[in-house]
């Protein structure tokens, strides 16, 4: 698949011939940069699929620029340091890839096609988890909301949660937040 | 007797002390020497690996100019394009030669170009080119030092190439200013100029790719190709600020 790709080296062959590797394979280089800064700067106007970084550039390194956008672009590590400190703090840093210099060009596109899907992966992930907490929030909302029914005006639990859909129906707002006002009326 | 054994006595308790202390003093040196000889080893440790890793970052550099090379085998024979990047490597290594010769964090820009045209025109037996350099020494940082040499090596060998059109002998003129903000560096042959319809930002030979790529992107400068009576190639860049008051 071809992916729109940011690489940030600040050794300017290395960089272009990254580039060409890139393109030789099938990649788009939608943006070159010297540093993180300017990496960082570049990223709203080129939207990439893919972010290639240094780790030892002036300015912001590569593992200060993952932090800041690990969770929304998949970043690869293209660096010739190797130390167990630093692939920690890539790790922690959400990195999805580690290559080391000297790069072999076959050792990219797997590192780019697999950093893809599994960024996909987890951000989907992320996204049920986050729904899946929300859901069941909102039911230990309602359960507790249906107690106070039950106790305060001495209804059944299958009275009490009609009573509750009704009201979100008829206010037009979620059963989370009827919850939450019966709670804070009751409790 | 007295006084004696007390002299003998005092002398005696003095003695041990001064053998306690000694043992003492002998202990706190040797924790000394231990805590010296560790942080000499931890600082090579660290001096070490810092040179591992430029080693690391060179050899990628290297790969990446044999890369770049391949790519634009087409027109060339084998021996230029071996002998080319040959040259190219030789041009990075001048400038660790500079930086290892004492000058930290700076390069003066002047001697960095006589010593890439001396690497460059090394050997060259025919034609005889003579390369005259002129102007101040202006030091640069050494970050940028590697850059203006790749793109100086290029320049030079090019002039070479085609500063003497069938004849024996040539001049390189290269002039080194300081305007302002910016250096420029001029180099000038004594060939037919440039051909006809030829386009500098067009044309993809590994060379002026290399020239326009660091000018641009890594000197943020600019390059220009004049034809005429001769060529003259000119690239210009600004100074860091610090760099700047360094050179007044």
């Amino acid at each position: 698949m071809s992916f729109k790709i940011l690489i940030a080296d600040d050794e300017p062959l290395i960089r272009v011939d990254l580039k060409e590797s890139l393109e030789g394979i099938g990649y788009e280089v939608v943006a070159q940069a010297r540093d993180g800064r300017e990496a960082f700067n570049l990223l709203k106007r080129s939207n990439p699929d893919v972010v290639i970084l240094d780790i030892k550039m002036p300015h912001m390194s590569g593992i200060d620029l993952a932090r800041e956008i690990g969770n929304k672009y998949p970043v690869i590590l293209l660096t010739a340091y190797s130390e167990k400190h630093l692939i920690e703090q890539a790790r922690d840093a959400g990195v999805m890839a580690y290559l080391t210099k000297p790069f072999a060009e076959k050792n990219i596109a797997p590192a780019i096609e697999l950093s893809v899907k599994h960024f996909v992966e987890r951000c989907s992930l992320v996204q049920k988890v986050s729904r899946l907490q929300d859901e069941l929030e909102t039911r230990k909302l309602i359960e507790r909301a249906k107690g106070l029914l039950m106790e305060y005006e001495y209804l059944t639990e299958g009275q009490a949660y009609q009573r509750i859909r009704r009201m979100s129906m008829d206010k037009n707002k979620p059963m989370k937040e009827i919850a939450q006002a019966i709670i804070i009326m009751f409790g | 007797m007295n006084s004696f054994w007390g002299i003998e006595n005092k002398t005696s308790f003095d003695f041990i002390h001064v053998e306690e202390s000694m043992a003492f003093l002998a202990g706190i040196a040797n924790q000394f020497g231990i805590f010296i000889e560790n942080k000499f080893l931890q600082k090579n440790t660290t001096f070490l690996k810092e040179i591992h890793h430029r080693v690391k970052n060179n050899l990628q550099n290297v790969a990446s100019i044999l890369r770049l090379q391949i790519r634009r085998l087409s027109g060339i024979s084998a021996e230029q394009a071996l002998n080319d990047s040959i040259s190219r490597i030789m041009s990075i290594a001048v400038v660790h030669e500079t930086l290892y010769q004492g000058e930290i964090g700076m390069v003066d820009l002047r001697k960095l170009v006589g010593n890439v045209s001396s690497l460059s025109l090394a050997g060259q037996l025919e034609p005889n080119v003579r390369a005259e350099i002129s102007g101040p020494s202006i030091m640069i940082p050494s970050q940028e030092a590697t850059s203006v040499a790749l793109v100086m090596n290029e320049l030079i060998q090019n002039a070479v190439r085609h500063a003497c059109w069938e004849r024996k002998e040539g001049k390189l003129s290269i002039r080194i200013e300081q305007v302002a903000k910016n250096v420029s560096v001029t180099v000038q042959d004594e060939g037919p100029g440039l051909p006809q319809g030829f386009n500098p930002e067009e044309d993809c030979n590994l060379g002026l790719t290399i020239v326009r790529t660091l000018v641009k992107d890594d000197l943020r400068g600019e390059f220009s190709l004049r034809g005429g009576k001769g060529t003259t190639a000119r690239i210009v860049f600004p100074l860091p600020k610090n760099y700047r008051e360094l050179n007044l």
